[in-house]
Formats: C-alpha cells, sequence, structure tokens
C-alpha cells in the first residue's frame, strides 16, 4: 500500500502535475520574495550596527537573536489581529492574499539574516576594518569591505533563512488561509492532504520539499566552506 | 616629505590612560619605536595613520613647514601595513589591487603596479591562490606589497616579524631595505632590539610611564642601558 502510493506521488512529479506544480510555484514565489524583501532589511539592519554607536546596541542584538526563534504561529497569530478586518491594517484587504504569506515570511527571515549576518561581520570584521582603513578607505568603503569579506557568510545567513521560511506552516496557514489556487502552499497543502487521507500529493510534495531543502542546506555548506578558513 | 607632530596626545582605552606623549617624526629613513607591551606603540600608529583620533591633544601634519589638514587626500599619504589576519578573503591579486582602486588608479597602470608588487615579494607565482590560505610569511609578504603598491608617503609597521621564521625575517627585512632606498618615512615598531640596530636611522623608546626618549639610534644604542632596555624587552 505504502508503495504503491509512493509510486503514483512519484508519477505526479514526473508528470509535472499541474496541481502540483501550481503549489510548488506559489509556495517558490512567496519564498522568495519574502527572502528578497528579508536580506535588503537584515542586512540593511546589520550595516546600521556596524556603521553607527546606536544607543542600546546591545539590547537591539540581543532582541534581534531573540526574534531567530520566533514562533510562527505567533507571527501568524498577531499578523492575523492586524490585517484582519478589525484590525488596524484591516482596510488594505490583505488578509489570505499571497501578500499576507509575503509579509509573514519577511518577518520570520529578517532577524535570521541581520543577527546571523551580523554575527559573521562581528566575527571577522575589525582586522579586515583595520586592514581597509589603513589603506587609506573612509569609514564607509571600509564597512563595505567588511561585508564584501563575510559575503559566503551572509550567503549562508540569506540560506539558513531561506530553508527555515520555506519549511514553515504556522503562519502562512493563519495569514494566507491555505484557499485552492490563491494561497495553497506546499506546507500548508501537505498538511491538509494527510488530514483527508490522500496521501499522493502530500508525498510528492514532501519529496519536492525535502529535494528544495536539500538543495538549500547544500548551498548553506557549500558557502560555509568558502567562508573564511 | 611629511612630517608628524603628535603635540600631547592622550587616549583613553575604557577609561584607562594607554598614551600620554609629546613627540615628532620628520624625514625619510626609517624611525624604529621600542617599548614594552602596553606602553601604547600600536595606539600611536594607528593615530599617525589618522585611523584614531587622540582624545586630547592633536596629530599635526605637515610638509615643508606648512600644516596639512586631516583629509582623505593626506590620509591615503600614509598607510599602515595590513595585519596577516585582516587579509581579505580573496585571491592575492585582489588584495593588492585593493588600495589602488580605493585610489581610483587607472586600471593599465594598476596592473603593472600589482606585477611589479608581486615580484618584488616573489609571490608571483601565488597570484591567483586565496591569501587566507597562504604561510605566515607569504602572507606578511603580501601584506607589505598591499602597502608599497599605492606608493605611500610614510609606511606605518607594527612588528612586522613577530611570529616569522629567520628566512623570512631576513625576507621581510630585505623588503623594508627596498622601502628605504625608495626615500619614503617608515616607521617601524618592534621587540627585536637587534632588528632595531640592522635598520634604524632613530629609535623612539617609549615607556609604560609614558615617557619618551627619541635620539639617533647610533646615539641611542651607544648611550641607552643595555640593562635598562633588557629589563623592559
Amino acid at each position: 500500500m505504502l508503495i504503491e502510493t509512493l509510486k503514483r506521488a512519484l508519477l505526479l512529479i514526473v508528470q509535472l502535475d499541474p496541481d502540483l506544480l501550481e503549489i510548488v510555484f506559489l509556495s517558490l514565489r512567496v519564498t522568495c520574495i519574502g527572502i528578497l524583501i528579508a536580506s535588503v532589511l537584515g542586512l540593511g539592519i546589520a550595516l546600521l550596527l556596524e556603521l553607527r554607536k546606536i544607543p542600546g546596541r546591545g539590547l537591539i542584538i540581543s532582541i534581534l537573536n531573540t526574534l531567530t526563534g520566533l514562533p510562527p504561529v505567533v507571527v501568524g497569530l498577531v499578523l492575523y489581529i492586524i490585517l484582519s478586518r478589525s484590525g488596524p491594517l484591516g482596510f488594505l484587504g490583505l488578509l489570505y492574499t499571497p501578500v499576507a504569506m509575503v509579509i509573514a515570511q519577511t518577518v520570520l527571515a529578517t532577524p535570521i539574516v541581520a543577527a546571523l549576518s551580523h554575527a559573521a561581520i562581528v566575527a571577522t570584521g575589525q582586522p579586515v576594518r583595520d586592514t581597509a582603513l589603513g589603506l587609506g578607505a573612509t569609514k564607509f568603503q571600509a564597512l563595505l569591505a567588511v561585508f564584501n569579506d563575510a559575503r559566503y557568510a551572509i550567503m549562508a545567513s540569506i540560506a539558513a533563512a531561506f530553508g527555515r521560511v520555506m519549511a514553515e506552516v504556522g503562519a502562512v496557514l493563519m495569514v494566507g488561509g491555505n484557499i485552492a489556487h490563491h494561497t495553497r502552499v506546499m506546507t500548508t497543502s501537505i498538511a491538509m492532504e494527510a488530514d483527508k487521507g490522500d496521501f499522493e500529493l502530500a508525498i510528492a510534495l514532501g519529496i519536492i520539499l525535502l529535494s528544495l531543502s536539500f538543495l538549500v542546506n547544500a548551498a548553506l555548506y557549500g558557502f560555509q566552506r568558502m567562508g573564511r578558513k | 616629505m611629511i612630517a608628524f607632530h603628535a603635540r600631547n596626545i592622550q587616549k583613553y582605552h575604557d577609561k584607562r590612560l594607554i598614551l600620554d606623549l609629546d613627540l615628532h617624526f620628520s624625514g625619510d629613513g626609517l624611525h624604529v619605536i621600542l617599548g614594552p607591551n602596553g606602553c601604547g606603540k600600536t595606539s600611536l600608529l594607528r593615530l599617525l595613520a589618522l585611523m584614531d583620533t587622540p582624545d586630547n591633544g592633536e596629530i599635526i601634519l605637515s610638509e615643508n613647514k606648512s600644516s596639512l589638514t586631516h583629509n582623505q587626500s593626506s590620509k591615503q599619504r600614509i598607510v599602515l601595513v595590513p595585519k596577516p589576519e585582516g587579509l581579505f578573503n580573496h585571491s592575492v591579486l585582489k588584495n593588492i589591487h585593493y588600495g589602488l582602486k580605493l585610489r581610483s588608479t587607472p586600471k593599465q597602470q594598476r596592473i603593472q603596479r600589482v606585477s611589479k608588487m608581486l615580484e618584488a615579494v616573489d609571490l608571483s607565482h601565488l597570484k591567483n591562490a586565496n591569501a587566507l590560505t597562504l604561510s605566515s610569511g607569504e602572507k606578511q609578504r603580501l601584506c607589505m606589497a598591499m602597502a608599497m603598491a599605492v606608493e605611500p608617503d610614510v609606511i606605518l609597521l607594527d612588528e612586522p616579524t613577530s611570529s616569522l621564521d629567520p628566512r623570512n625575517v631576513h625576507q621581510i627585512e630585505g623588503i623594508i631595505c627596498k622601502m628605504k632606498e625608495e626615500q619614503r618615512m617608515i616607521i617601524l615598531v618592534t621587540h627585536n632590539i637587534s632588528q632595531a640596530r640592522r635598520l634604524a636611522d632613530t629609535v623612539t623608546f617609549m615607556n609604560s610611564d609614558n615617557t619618551v626618549s627619541q635620539k639617533p639610534a647610533k646615539e641611542f644604542f651607544e648611550t641607552f642601558d643595555r640593562d635598562e632596555v633588557d629589563g623592559y624587552l
């Protein structure tokens, strides 16, 4: 029975089942856009923390580190309250749309990118910054040199954030609603199909999710190896 | 030629006074700074490189008796030789190109200068290697090349041979001698008395109590109490 289901699941993948592809592409679209925004915001935060001696810098870093472990359902709940019709941003009508899912994933990924990138910069930053300053760079040019030097660690932080939010189910389910052909993504679909007892699609999506996760982790490993020896 | 006057400068680290002195560097040649650990030699180099500012007092830069402002163009004429741990995670070539790019040196000129530097420090065969994979001696030679490539008026060196074997020390000292021939001002911090004897034109001895003596090298080594120097170093 299990073998038979597995065969049918693989067939769905091989035959490029349209429903399956729609779910996979929406997942990738939501996650990629979320990660893109989170990367800009996260690197911006890391840059600000290094560029200026902000008061309470230590506290901000501690808060960022805490936020890397944000429970997705809590993010989902908070965003649900904010985006629901009676919430402060209810008038935007974003609840149960892919945009709300992108917002949820951005909220989850930004602290990861910011905290891990900042940690990488702090770890190797000072000697590299001194090299740049000693050779005549301005403070800003020296900071860019530090970011450039930490590029592999930064890419690793983005890959780690990508892996986390792609596999996340709680937040996207709460603000996306798992609506067929609209907000149904891999994780929410797997949960629902398994509930229904329809394991073919669930397993097919599981295999794809696992493969993507493997690729992300391989990239992460590669970036870490290419980083500072 | 740039001259430095560090006028009554004070520098604190975590509210602890680490530097409080008044001294002068002028003229080409090699000026060695000696002194025990913690007397503020590295902090002084950073102040002279205009990377830090003193908490009190000022660093006065002058050239032909007229003063120079602490702007980016003055800053780029003074180079602190990088430490091996501060090399960029890039190829040897890119590391040497960095300082030249900061100065917007035209590409053709940059390529020629970098190739000349690679030969001068005997790293041509490693030009495409990642700088972080080099041996300690090769890293230090690369650091020298990065500084020399930009042809600064003043080169500041902070213990460039501290962790090297005798062969590499000899090689680095050879490179420093070549720099001297180019009539630059070189300020070298070292703990190695015999190295100071071999290379120095003047010696600045910094004590932990912030007293300083500056003398021509010959006079310093003739008059300074050997036991006192040994006691510190």
